[in-house]
């Protein structure tokens, strides 16, 4: 209901920040009175927010919108953007190294992929260790009975 | 006094991070500790944003400063609200059925056109793609289209899985794998992303070893 209520002059409603600072003084939306008033709407999720923007807000009112979300929610994120009902997303570390790298500005997303791809490589081992060791566990017990 | 409290503040999240990381080990007093304190922090901080951010300006200032019928009409959310709390009592509990019915109509309202308008059109919409030709784009339309027709058959069960119809189940589990491999690969990155984030926070803002 608070994403529709954006619809028509959320301000009355929500017309003010968290420490209380009317959203119409702000120059940043000052001038933004609807969704028809947003060229663009980026959203940083960490839970299924993403779904309601999507499904109430995209679906609706033809918003044109793009995530950055958790790693943990990107793979529910992504039939969204093949289906074109997103304009983009950047998903978990990964996606905030490509984007630093896609506008030149390594940061902090650019810094944790080493360490993030040492951890994966170790993980790959880790579940190939474990499946070796199933595999002759069990070939083993075969043998025995 | 700023940088008292930015210190204070660091040195306490530096403490509550190996408090945590101390489960690694084994179980003990300090993670239970820093378990309660971050149990208690989230409860008692959507409270407040419940209250400051929703019931107040929401309820009581519209009541205030409302008039005429939607000013009136904020008695209805108020009692529902007041008699969700009739749950703590086992002799009026059945009372707080009424708002959860309206909770659940509300939401089941909203829900199903939204999960027509927004996901299941759409979706299909964005499945029902052209497979003629022989290139990437067409060779990548027909695993999308093979994997959604069989990962739906999967979840036929009015028929046994014999046949045509379980040699397309078997192939259906292979893209729920190939599904469940991507959320895992993901879900890793994810926790391994907040890991990060600790040992950058302990070796930068804590100990200064790293800039």
């Amino acid at each position: 209901m608070a994403l529709e209520q954006v619809a028509a002059e959320y301000d009355k409603e929500y017309g003010v920040d968290y420490v209380d600072l009317p959203l119409r003084e702000m120059p940043v939306t000052a001038d933004i009175h609807s969704y028809d008033d947003i060229d663009l709407l980026f959203g940083f999720e960490h839970g299924a927010v993403i779904d309601y923007w999507v499904r109430y807000t995209q679906a609706r009112f033809d918003q044109k919108m793009t995530f950055g979300t958790t790693a943990v929610m990107a793979p529910d994120a992504y039939p969204y953007l093949q289906s074109g009902q997103i304009e983009g997303l950047v998903g978990g570390l990964k996606g905030a190294a490509e984007y630093e790298t896609l506008i030149g500005q390594p940061g902090l997303g650019t810094r944790g992929m080493p360490a993030q791809q040492w951890a994966h490589l170790l993980v790959i081992g880790f579940i190939v260790l474990g499946n070796l060791g199933y595999y002759f566990t069990r070939k083993r017990g075969r043998r025995v009975a | 006094m700023g940088s008292t409290t930015m210190l204070i503040g660091t040195w306490l999240a530096g403490f509550l991070t190996l408090a945590i990381f101390s489960f690694l080990y084994k179980d003990n007093p300090v993670y239970k500790l820093a378990e309660h304190i971050y149990v208690g922090v989230s409860a008692g901080y959507w409270l407040i944003y419940v209250a400051f951010f929703d019931v107040y300006p929401m309820l009581i200032q519209g009541f205030q400063n409302e008039t005429g019928l939607e000013k009136w009409i904020l008695l209805v959310p108020g009692a529902l609200g007041l008699i969700m709390l009739s749950r703590w009592f086992p002799k009026t509990a059945w009372l707080s059925r009424w708002p959860i019915a309206f909770t659940v109509g509300v939401g089941a309202g909203l829900g199903i056109t939204a999960n027509l308008q927004g996901y299941v059109m759409p979706q299909m919409q964005a499945t029902l793609l052209p497979v003629t030709g022989w290139n990437i784009v067409s060779l990548n339309n027909v695993i999308l289209t093979v994997g959604v027709i069989t990962t739906i058959l999967y979840f036929y069960f009015s028929k046994p899985h014999k046949g045509a119809l379980g040699w397309m189940a078997r192939v259906g589990i292979v893209f729920i794998m190939v599904s469940f491999g991507a959320s895992f690969g993901y879900t890793l990155m994810a926790r391994i992303s907040l890991l990060i984030g600790r040992l950058y926070f302990l070796l930068s803002d804590l100990l200064h070893v790293i800039d």
